[in-house]
């Protein structure tokens, strides 16, 4: 078990993990396995369920340290937010989703992870969690909504530090059926650049998620 | 000035600093209680407090349009902060009221969506009702010599009602799989609406004992017993279940109570842990059905 170059994210042979915190020893979020490696507890971080992971095994490097503070938009059951949990030490992760059963399952995982905070209200309307969010570090968003380059523009605009950076992943086929995974990607490359966005990098999610990418932006 | 609502307290700024400012007190309820009423976009009296005789107030939440100009693209509001440790809020406090919030949105969300399923469901009802009425008169219509023409606007009706019915079927149906999994698949997604229906809500049907549940929706042959006497009903709605109403007089009453024992297990689970026992469920029902049969 080795620390990768983002803090808090270990690697064996060739899957990552994160540390399990003691607040929730033997707990786990989704069916994930738990090892012990001298005296201490990783939960492996599965990139079938977690589209974050799959970024990472595929060359993602993220600037994230256990003070930051996330903004996750479409947070469902918590899965990729248990992880982000892990990581974050004094930061904590803002988790906005939308589907009341989902957030239902979420508040469980926040029982016991208490830098996770819980929020059921849509991504569309950020101004709605302006009392609970302040200014971030990173805005991560995970929404397989055809609109789901406006909704990272608003959040980013109105939420993101000056020297942040925001990740989007965009599954080609709800931003438009009919175009090719690359021009939809494209399409929201352009989208995001037009609202003044920098690129910073942009990787395919093959072969765990097909015609999906990650695309990470700053200010 | 600059009207700025965090979760800790109300705040009026100028360019530079808090001219004003209006401190929650520390308490998980209370803190917890502020943030639902925002989420349902009502103002908050220490807002309206706040701004009082101020001019020309900027806000950044269209919910606090009413107080003051909407400028949510205002720079001021990502360059001023204002942190909640420096008022002594502390991350646990935010933590515990979120959670407590965030649990009290669920349950009205989930709430409100049964509220949806009860009313497709007496609409499904009214639907087959109609159907039936229409079928009647186009039976008796049908047999006298009767010109294509003049009949054909019940036709049509006849065919559109009977065409809403199954699309009504599916939309309950959908919903049901995702809102009561457990009850849906011990009963059915329809008979399981309509027990919804009759006890006006998932929760109150989550709370009640075996014996109620078997009798929901012969609430009137209840009270005829009640009143007149002679025999009680031993099933509701329940009974349109085929594994109910196909099975001999004797023994249906003993595999009524059966079902509503399952439901009632079935409906706690929906509710409260959320989690999914049908199989279980289905097949400890099944086994106990079997035995009844075999008596
Ligand atoms: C692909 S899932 C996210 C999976 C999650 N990120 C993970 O890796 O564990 C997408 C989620 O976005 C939610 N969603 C869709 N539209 C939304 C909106 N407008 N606001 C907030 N959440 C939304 C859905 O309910 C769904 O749970």
């Amino acid at each position: 078990m080795k620390l990768t170059e983002i803090p808090g994210v270990f690697k064996d042979k060739n899957k990552i993990f994160t540390e399990n915190p003691k607040s929730c020893k033997g707990i786990k979020v989704y069916n994930e396995r738990l090892v012990k490696y001298k005296g201490k507890v990783f939960r492996s971080w599965n990139p079938y369920r977690s589209k974050l992971a799959t970024a990472i095994l595929n060359g993602l490097s993220i600037k994230i340290n256990p003070n930051s503070n996330v903004l996750y938009l479409g947070a469902a059951t918590g899965t990729t937010v248990s992880h982000i949990s892990d990581i974050l030490k004094e930061g904590l992760v803002y988790s906005v989703e939308s589907s009341p059963l989902a957030v239902k399952k979420l508040i469980q995982v926040c029982e016991k992870r208490k830098n996770i905070i819980p929020i059921l209200e849509d991504a569309n309307h950020p101004d709605r969690y302006s009392l609970i969010v302040p200014i971030v570090d990173i805005v991560y968003q995970d929404i397989s909504q055809r609109n789901q380059a406006e909704i990272f523009i608003e959040n980013i605009k109105r939420y993101l530090k000056k020297n942040g950076f925001g990740i989007i992943m965009v599954k080609a086929r709800s931003i438009d059926v009919s175009l090719e995974p690359k021009k939809a990607f494209d399409l929201v490359c352009s989208k995001l650049e037009g609202s003044g966005f920098k690129i910073l990098n942009k990787i395919n999610l093959n072969p765990y998620e097909k015609d999906h990418a990650a695309i990470m932006i700053s200010l | 000035m600059y009207l700025i609502t965090k979760w800790f307290g109300i705040f009026l700024c100028d360019k530079e600093s808090i001219i004003d400012k209006i401190l929650f007190s520390k308490d998980v309820k209370v803190i917890s209680k502020k943030i639902i009423k925002t989420q349902q976009n009502e103002i908050l009296t220490e807002e309206k407090k706040i701004v009082k005789n101020v001019k020309d107030v900027i806000v950044n939440e269209t919910r606090l349009k009413k107080l003051g100009e909407y400028k949510p693209s205002n720079t001021f509001f990502k360059k001023f902060k204002i942190k909640a440790d420096e008022f002594d809020f502390s991350k646990e406090l935010l933590h515990k009221a979120t959670l407590l919030a965030t649990k009290i949105n669920v349950d009205k969300k989930l709430e409100s969506e049964d509220l949806q399923i009860i009313q497709m469901v007496n609409t499904l009802d009214d639907f087959i009702q109609t159907s039936n009425l229409l079928y009647e008169r186009l039976e008796s219509w049908s047999m006298l010599p009767t010109p294509k023409e003049k009949i054909q606007p019940l036709k049509n009706a006849y065919s559109t009602i009977n065409n809403e019915i199954k699309s009504l079927e599916i939309q309950i149906e959908n919903d049901m799989v995702r809102i009561a999994p457990n009850i849906t698949n011990i009963i059915g997604p329809l008979i399981g609406a309509r027990l919804i229906s009759h006890s006006s809500g998932i929760i109150k049907l989550a709370t009640m004992p075996a014996s109620t549940i078997q009798v929901l929706g012969a609430e009137k042959a209840l009270f005829r017993y009640k009143k007149e006497g002679g025999k009680p009903p031993k099933h509701g709605v329940i009974f349109q279940h085929s594994l109910i109403n196909k099975t001999p007089k004797e023994i249906r009453g003993k595999i009524a109570r059966t079902f509503a024992t399952k439901i009632a297990i079935a409906a706690k689970a929906d509710v409260f842990t959320k989690r999914d026992i049908s199989k279980e469920l289905k097949d400890s029902l099944n086994k106990r059905v079997k035995e009844i049969k075999n008596q």
